[in-house]
Order: structure tokens, then C-alpha cells, then sequence
């Protein structure tokens, strides 16, 4: 398989995190929760856009709200695929992380 | 703030709906907009409006990279399937971008030349405020003016800054220098003082202003310079110039750069007007009326050129109070419009015709656009093996506005492609074309507008004939053309049969003018002009020869190889008097009769083998012979009317004389006008120096080179300081056709590109016909037919539609060869056999053309064709 990178695990991550409520806006939200930096909505979705057209995730459109300018908003969720993907890297990174517990990094 | 009014900036989210992918587009406009929509709320309008436009930047190099990216994947695969189409199919191939850069190799010569027609005369930097004054009296215009007309205009006329007179001697008439041993003949022009402050031919040495100021000073080109005096300086240096006879000393006072080829005056040495009186002509105390010499003026910017020009008539008027000046009248000429406008004015000899700049342009979009119909033509034949392509395209995926893209891209690429070649054949070309037009053009490869013009025609030419087939092609449906292996109807047969007849019309004149021209010429050639012209050597006197003509003919004709030697007035017939003042007894005085007088010596029956009707030619043994006789020939007594002319008195300028003899009639001039009434003068003692300036040796065939030999070691002997310069009396009469010799060429060129592209064309059609009768084909000879049949068949169609072109070709042919033949007097008759034969060639032309390609169709296996039914 292909590794994900990253961000699109993180991002991947973050749609199966918010479920049913996973739009562009949330993603985002969630991202930047996680990594602790702004990130634009074009830097959401640069690998969003990826990891549909890969089929790791599907869409589904909501009702139309007003706020959008009348627009529906765009849900994620995983794929089977995209749910596979999720699995191997946990494995993967199980493997790597495995032995690894007395890492650590001083404040200087 | 309402809900309504809380948009993001128009024009930015028009920006994104542009750039974002399709796929992930309305989500993420959005959410971009609900984002917009929270900023709003929390920290106002600026903040949201900052924010949306930041999402922008952001985008946009992603946006750019990747359409690149695309763009650049999608091109190497256009460019690859061009590759692969075009050695697939390499006869096409080769046809096609063989047509295409013929023709554009046509329109690019046609091109400079008309670029070089048009840029005369527009290096002078004061260009705009230079005028040429024309003369005018009733009717006729002319470019020589009176020589005191241009200091009159500088002090009487404000407007005028500055003025020149100039007057250019005809080619024909070129005069020897001489610097040490080195003798040669140029083309001289007279100008005053004030000629180069007013045109700026740059100054290698010397100044503009004082160059012409003494009067024994010329200016010569480099390229003189480099003449005479090789790689010494010329500067300052003195020459003799030999003119009518008087040698004249005269020094060097300015070397100016070669003259460019697209300036109308062209001359290698210019002399100053003072050199006149040499010869005894005092122009400073001639009269007003003596118009000798073409005024140049310049003007303050933006003078009213028809007010200035009745000024100048007034001028002209003030300065000859005494004179009846009723029906003058000058006009003023920009000097860059003198190449191509100055062609009807008396006395001044332009090559230019503005005429021929527009038929030449439009001859070359012509042909650019036949030779774009022709690829039109062949690439739709060439399309119906292409459909599968176009087809699998369709089907995964590519949209219609992608494949015209592509297909006309394909095309552009192409025409660049025939473009490097044009430009490689033009190159070829351009000293045949050189020779044909006269001119010496080269293509400046990197001059920025040549590059531009060729650019635009390569793509002009891509978007005319490439436009058709991808509408054509891109229209398939995909299902229809991955279905059935053919079976597609093409549109506008009609048309393109039509441009075929059109083409061979146009092939079958061309092919016709050419017989004619050449026809006409090889008559010229081969009929008799009333003397042996095959076998005279003539060389021009310049200078003294009373004493030693005798002696030198003396020697001459010790030779037994020489015939006969003598001396007349250069037998030119520009230069031949030609007068209406000749008296006879029983003249009808209300009838002009014009005259041509021709002085010669003694010997000129016997030296050119001229037949004598009635009576004798002069003799020494008649000593009043050179008082007053007159030999004449058969046009002139028909024309005086007389039953039996000898012994006739008849009077010539107060000279009266009788006729002496007849002599049969004979050409001097060209076959275009017919052979004039010729008086003879036998001139006297006296005047032969003056008038007899051409000697002429006749010499027995086939000793032409010792004779030519002996008579320049002669010359040497006797008359050492007179430049020797000879040439066959041949050559100088077939001189005279040399615009015909040049029309033949260009006919002969023209003929065969026509038929070159008619047969292409005829080609690309008997292509998509085969093609699309694939099947019929396939049927007839699985059911019998043989190959020669179905050769047969698809040829008889095409061959219809020449014979049609005959038919049209042949009464424009007629008309316009009996137009041009109406230029000569004496012509030969265009018969049947020329109509035929012009036919017949076309006809075989196309006939090889059509059963080539029926042929391969003809023996093709019916199993290829009938597989897929």
C-alpha cells in the first residue's frame, strides 16, 4: 500500500473523529486543534481533494444553509478504503514506536 | 447588516471559483464563504475581506503549478500523436507540408518584395518634408524643370527651406573616367551644391555642405572608390571623366556610402551642373525655358502642398513676365511616394508601379489561401483514418473544445514546421528571384518584423487550414466511428471540386502564356531584321577620332576575316532623331509625318548586309553625297507617296537633297513598334566626329574570337587613350526584350507551382474519394472488376472536371495572349495546336496524379476493406 502523509493522516483522522459532522470547516478546526497551528482552508484541502479522488474518502451534501450563500455543506467520511489506510498506519506506527518510551525533549 | 449583504468580495470568489478543482469546488466555496461569514461576526468585515483574499495567494500557486503541469502532459502527447500521424502516413505527410511551404515560401519572397517596393526612398531623415516638382502643361507632366527654377523657389518662398536640382543621365548612356590605368564606364548624375543637405547619403569622407560647392568636384560611392584607387585614399584625389569627347579633370571632394538598393536615384558618380560648360553649354545664362534638370525641395513641417505648388506656378510666372504661361501648372510629389507613383511622368524613369505592390500582395494571400485549401483538402482525407483516435479520446474523457485544441494545435505546429522549411526554400530561391525581379533582396533572419510577419502568416495559415477538419473531426460521434470501420459522408464536395477546376484553369493559362512568350521570342529570334545581326561587333567611340579613323579601319580590314568596318550614330532607337519637319513634293501639310534620321558613313550598307531596293547607298566617288543626298527606306517612300522616289527632292531641316537610293526595310528597334520611316544623312567632314559615335565591325562566322581579339589589339595600337568597349549587336537588340525574356522565366516558374499545387489538390481529393468508396471498391472486385477497371473509374471522374477547367482556361488564355501580343508589331498567331497542347499536358499531369492514387486503391486487397462488414 501507499503510505498517507501526514497531514492527510491527520486529516483522515479528524473526519473519523467528528463522524457525522465532518464539513470542510470542522476539518479544519480539528486539524489546527491537533497540530496547534492556523492552517487555511486551501491547506485543508489541497490533501482533502487527494484523498478523494484516491477514494479514501466519500461525500455526501447536507442541507442548503444561508451562511453558505445558499450552498449545501460537503460531509466526509472514511471509505472502506480510507478506514484500511487508518489501520495500517496505526500498525505502521505501533511497529516504529514500539521500545520507544524514555524519548524525551527538555525545556531548556 | 442583513443576512444578504454579508458576501464575500465578487470578484474574488469568482477568482476561486475559476481556480479551484471542479471535483472539490462547491464545498469548499462553502465553506470558504461560512468562514467568511464567522470573520464577519467576530472581528468585522476588513478582517473577512482580508482573510478570503489570503485564501486566494494561497491557492493560487497550487492552481499554477498544476495547469501547467497539465497542460505541459497533455502537450507532450499532442505533440507525440503528431509525430506518430505524421511518419505513419508519410507520403501524405510529405505533400502536405510540401504544398504548405511552397506556398508559404511564395508569400514570403512576394512579401519582401513588396516590403522593399514600399520602403523606397524613407531612409532620408527629412524624408516627410521632400517633394519632387512636376511640370505640368495640359496633359502631360514631366519631371524636368527649368535649371533656375530651384534658387528662384529658396528666395522667393518661405515655405521652402532648401532646394535642389539633380538630373540623372539614362543607363544607356554611361561615361568613361579614367584614374591612371584604370578605365571604366559609370552612371553619372549632376547635382548642385545643395543635393546632399537635403538627402542624407551618409559621408564616409567630406562634408555634405561643401562637397559639390567648386565646380570641377564630384562625389563618388565606396564601391567607386574602391575602383579606381583600391585601398588608397580617393579623397582629394583628381580623375578624368570623359564626356562627349572632352576629357575633363576633375577631383574628389566627397566619398559617400554605397546607396541602398531602395533609393530611387542610383548613380555611382555624382558631378556638379558646371561641368556643362565644358562642352560649351553655359546653363547660368540660359533661358527659363530650358528644362534640363528635376527640382527637389524641402519644406517647412507641415506646409499645404497645394497651396505651395500654385505658389511655385506663380513663381515661375513672376520670373518669365514675357511669356504666354497660361496652361502651366506644378505639382509637388513626396519623395516617398516617387518609386511608385512616377509612372506616368515624362522623362523620369521609375521600376516601381504601386499597381503591381497590390497585385503581388493579393497574388500572395491567393496562394497562401490555395495552398491552406489544399492541406484543408487532404488533411479531411487524411481524417477519416484519424476518426479512431478521436473517438477513444472521446470516450475517456475528452471534451469537444480539448479535441479542436488539439487538432488545431497539431496544425499550427505543422505550419511552423513548413514555415522553417519555407524559410529554408525561400532562401534557396531568392537569387532566381532575385534575377526576376532585379533586385538584390535578402532576408534579414533576425530582423524583429520579418520574425513577427512570419510568425503571424505560420499561424494564420495553421488557424485557415486547420480550422475545418478539427470542427469536422472533433464532431464525431464515438459510438458511430468505433462501430463501423468507415461510411462517413463529407460535406462541401461541391466546393472543393470546384477549387480543383479552378486550379487547373489557372495551370492550363499559365501553361498557355508560356508557350506564347515562348513562341513570340524564338520568332523574334530566328526572322530576319533586314541584315546579318548575328555577326556584328559594335564598340562605342568616346572621344576624337578625325584623324585616326582611317587608319584604324585601315588595319581592320587588312584581316580577311573582317567584312567590313563603319560608323554611325548608335543604333538605339531611344536615341535615333525622330522629327516631323521632313518637306516632299505632293505633302499633305495638314498631316503629320514623323521621320527617324539616322547619320552614317559611307560603308554601313556593306558592313551590315543591308539589301538596296532601288538605286546606290553614298559613295566616295560621289563627293556631293554628304551635301545633300538622302537614301531612304521602303517605309519612307511608302509613306511620302511617291511612285518612283529616286532623284526626289526632298528637305530636312532647310537641308535640301535628293533621293539617291531605297533600301529595304530593317529593324534598329525592337519588334514592338513597327519599322518607322528612316531617312539617311551622310553628315560631312566635319560634323562624323559629333554624330558617328558607334564603330561596328562585321566579321565571318565562326571567327569570333580572333576577330574580337584582333580589333581590341588594333584599338590599343592605334587609339590607346580611348577606352575600348565593345558588344555584339545581338546582344544589345535582345536587350530590348528582356521584360519579355523576364516575363517568360516568371511564367515558366509560375506554371509549375500552379500545376504542383493543382495537382495537389486534385490529389487530396481523389484520396477522400477512394476512401470513402472503400467498400465499393472491395465489392467490385471481389465480383470481377479488375484493377484497370477501377483505375478507370475513379479516374474518369477527376479527368471530367479537367477537360471542364480547359474549357474555362482556354478564352481567358486567347484574350490575355492576344492582349500582350497586341505590344508587338510584328508577332506570331496563336493557332489551335497551343490551346491543345496546353490541354493535353494538363490533362496528363492529372491523369498521372488520379491513377496514382486509384491505382494503390484499385489493387488493394478487397479483404482489407470488407473485413469488418
Amino acid at each position: 500500500m501507499k503510505l498517507l502523509s501526514r497531514i492527510e493522516e491527520i486529516i483522515l483522522l479528524s473526519i473519523w473523529r467528528l463522524g457525522d459532522d465532518a464539513y470542510g470547516m470542522a476539518i479544519r478546526e480539528e486539524v489546527i486543534k491537533a497540530t496547534g497551528k492556523k492552517w487555511l482552508l486551501g491547506a485543508i484541502y489541497g490533501p482533502l481533494g487527494r484523498l478523494h479522488n484516491n477514494g479514501y474518502v466519500l461525500t455526501s451534501k447536507g442541507e442548503p444553509i444561508p451562511e453558505r450563500g445558499g450552498r449545501s455543506k460537503v460531509y466526509y467520511r472514511l471509505s472502506r478504503e480510507g478506514i484500511k489506510a487508518l489501520c495500517e498506519i496505526q500498525r505502521v506506527n505501533s511497529v516504529i514506536w514500539d521500545g520507544i518510551e524514555e524519548l524525551e525533549f527538555k525545556e531548556e | 447588516m442583513n443576512r444578504q449583504t454579508v458576501k464575500p468580495p465578487k470578484i474574488a470568489s469568482r477568482i476561486l471559483e475559476f481556480i479551484i478543482q471542479k471535483d472539490i469546488r462547491y464545498g469548499a466555496m462553502g465553506d470558504l464563504e461560512e468562514q467568511f461569514y464567522w470573520m464577519w461576526k467576530k472581528h468585522g468585515m476588513f478582517k473577512a475581506r482580508l482573510l478570503y483574499w489570503k485564501q486566494i495567494c494561497g491557492a493560487l500557486p497550487y492552481f499554477i503549478k498544476n495547469s501547467i503541469l497539465w497542460s505541459f502532459i497533455m502537450f507532450k502527447n499532442y505533440i507525440k500523436t503528431t509525430f506518430r500521424n505524421t511518419t505513419r502516413h508519410k507520403g501524405y505527410s510529405f505533400i502536405n507540408l510540401a504544398g504548405l511551404a511552397i506556398g508559404l515560401a511564395c508569400t514570403l519572397l512576394i512579401l519582401l518584395w513588396v516590403q522593399h517596393e514600399l520602403s523606397y526612398d524613407r531612409f532620408h531623415e527629412k524624408a516627410d518634408d521632400i517633394f519632387m516638382v512636376l511640370r505640368g502643361e495640359e496633359e502631360t507632366i514631366m519631371a524636368p524643370t527649368s535649371y533656375h527654377l530651384a534658387p528662384a523657389l529658396v528666395a522667393e518662398l518661405p515655405e521652402i527651406i532648401n532646394a535642389t536640382r539633380f538630373s540623372q543621365i539614362p543607363e544607356t548612356e554611361k561615361v568613361f573616367f579614367r584614374s591612371g590605368e584604370k578605365v571604366f564606364e559609370e552612371n553619372i548624375s549632376f547635382a548642385d551644391s545643395h543635393f546632399f543637405e537635403i538627402f542624407s547619403f551618409p559621408f564616409l569622407k567630406g562634408t555634405p555642405e561643401s562637397a559639390l560647392e567648386s565646380p570641377t568636384s564630384v562625389v563618388i560611392t565606396e564601391k567607386t572608390a574602391r575602383k579606381y584607387f583600391g585601398d588608397r585614399e580617393a579623397f582629394g584625389n583628381s580623375i578624368q571623366m570623359l564626356l562627349f569627347g572632352a576629357k575633363i579633370p576633375v577631383s574628389i571632394t566627397g566619398v559617400i556610402k554605397d546607396i541602398p538598393s531602395n533609393s530611387h536615384i542610383d548613380c555611382d558618380i555624382f558631378v556638379t551642373f558646371h561641368t556643362w560648360s565644358n562642352l560649351g553649354i553655359d546653363l547660368e545664362n540660359s533661358g527659363w525655358d530650358n528644362q534640363m534638370a528635376s527640382t527637389y525641395i524641402l519644406t517647412r513641417n507641415n506646409s499645404d502642398v497645394e497651396d505651395l505648388a500654385s505658389k511655385i506656378t506663380a513663381c515661375e510666372i513672376r520670373n518669365r513676365p514675357d511669356e504666354d504661361l497660361e496652361k502651366l501648372f506644378y505639382s509637388l510629389l513626396p519623395l516617398k511616394n516617387i518609386h511608385l507613383q512616377a509612372k506616368n511622368i515624362k522623362f523620369f524613369a521609375t521600376t516601381g508601379n504601386s499597381k503591381y505592390v497590390y497585385i503581388f500582395t493579393v497574388i500572395a494571400f491567393i496562394i497562401l489561401l490555395i495552398a491552406c485549401v489544399n492541406y484543408t483538402n487532404l488533411s479531411m482525407a487524411l481524417s477519416l483514418k484519424r476518426a479512431k483516435e478521436i473517438g477513444v479520446r472521446k470516450v475517456v474523457g475528452a471534451n469537444r473544445s480539448t479535441l479542436i485544441k488539439q487538432l488545431l494545435g497539431e496544425t499550427i505546429i505543422l505550419s511552423f514546421l513548413a514555415l522553417l522549411l519555407a524559410v529554408l526554400l525561400a532562401r534557396l530561391l531568392i537569387p532566381t528571384f532575385n534575377r526576376l525581379s532585379g533586385k538584390s533582396l535578402t532576408i534579414h533572419y533576425f530582423d524583429i518584423r520579418f520574425l513577427i510577419g512570419a510568425v503571424l502568416i505560420a499561424f494564420l495559415t495553421g488557424i485557415l487550414s486547420g480550422y475545418y477538419p478539427a470542427l469536422f473531426l472533433s464532431s464525431f460521434q464515438p459510438a458511430k466511428i468505433l462501430k463501423a470501420k468507415s461510411g462517413f459522408a463529407l460535406k462541401g464536395m461541391a466546393l472543393r471540386k470546384g477549387l480543383v477546376v479552378f486550379q487547373f484553369s489557372l495551370s492550363i493559362i499559365l501553361i498557355i502564356s508560356t508557350i506564347v512568350v515562348f513562341n513570340q521570342l524564338l520568332f523574334i529570334k530566328n526572322s530576319d531584321i533586314g541584315y546579318d545581326r548575328d555577326h556584328i561587333l559594335c564598340a562605342r567611340i568616346a572621344g576624337d577620332m578625325s584623324g585616326t579613323y582611317d587608319v584604324l579601319k585601315n588595319e581592320l580590314l587588312k584581316n580577311p576575316d573582317i567584312l567590313g568596318v563603319c560608323r554611325t550614330e548608335p543604333l538605339d532607337a531611344n536615341i535615333i532623331t525622330n522629327t516631323d519637319s521632313v518637306k516632299w513634293r505632293g505633302k499633305d501639310e495638314d498631316k503629320t509625318q514623323y521621320f527617324r534620321v539616322l547619320r552614317a558613313d559611307y560603308d554601313l550598307v556593306s558592313t551590315y548586309g543591308i539589301k538596296i531596293e532601288e538605286g546606290r547607298f553614298y559613295s566616295r566617288e560621289f563627293p556631293a553625297d554628304a551635301e545633300g543626298s538622302y537614301v531612304i527606306n521602303e517605309s519612307a517612300a511608302k509613306a511620302m507617296g511617291l511612285e518612283s522616289p529616286l532623284g526626289e527632292e526632298i528637305s530636312l531641316w532647310e537641308r535640301k537633297g535628293s533621293i539617291i537610293g531605297v533600301v529595304s526595310d530593317f529593324h534598329f528597334g525592337s519588334f514592338h513598334q513597327s519599322i518607322e520611316p528612316l531617312l539617311m544623312i551622310l553628315p560631312s567632314e566635319k560634323f562624323q566626329n559629333i554624330y558617328l559615335r558607334l564603330l561596328s565591325v562585321r566579321f565571318k562566322s565562326g571567327t569570333l574570337q580572333s576577330s574580337m581579339k584582333y580589333v581590341a589589339d588594333k584599338w590599343k595600337a592605334i587609339i590607346p587613350d580611348m577606352p575600348y568597349d565593345y558588344y555584339f549587336l545581338n546582344d544589345a537588340l535582345n536587350i530590348q526584350y528582356k521584360a519579355e525574356q523576364r516575363m517568360g522565366t516568371l511564367f515558366r516558374y509560375f506554371t509549375i507551382l500552379a500545376i504542383f499545387i493543382a495537382c495537389l489538390g486534385l490529389y487530396g481529393l481523389t484520396s477522400i474519394s477512394a476512401e470513402q468508396k472503400i467498400k465499393e471498391i472491395g465489392i467490385r472486385k471481389v465480383l470481377g472488376a479488375s484493377a484497370s477497371n477501377i483505375t478507370v473509374m475513379l479516374s474518369k471522374e477527376f479527368l471530367k472536371w479537367v477537360v471542364l477547367a480547359n474549357f474555362i482556361a482556354w478564352p481567358v488564355a486567347w484574350y490575355a495572349m492576344n492582349k500582350w501580343l497586341q505590344n508587338f508589331a510584328y508577332r506570331i498567331h496563336t493557332g489551335w495546336g497551343t490551346f491543345c497542347l496546353a490541354g493535353a499536358l494538363a490533362l496528363g499531369i492529372a491523369l498521372f496524379t488520379v491513377s496514382f492514387q486509384a491505382f494503390r486503391a484499385a489493387t488493394a486487397n478487397p479483404v482489407d476493406s470488407l473485413r469488418y462488414e
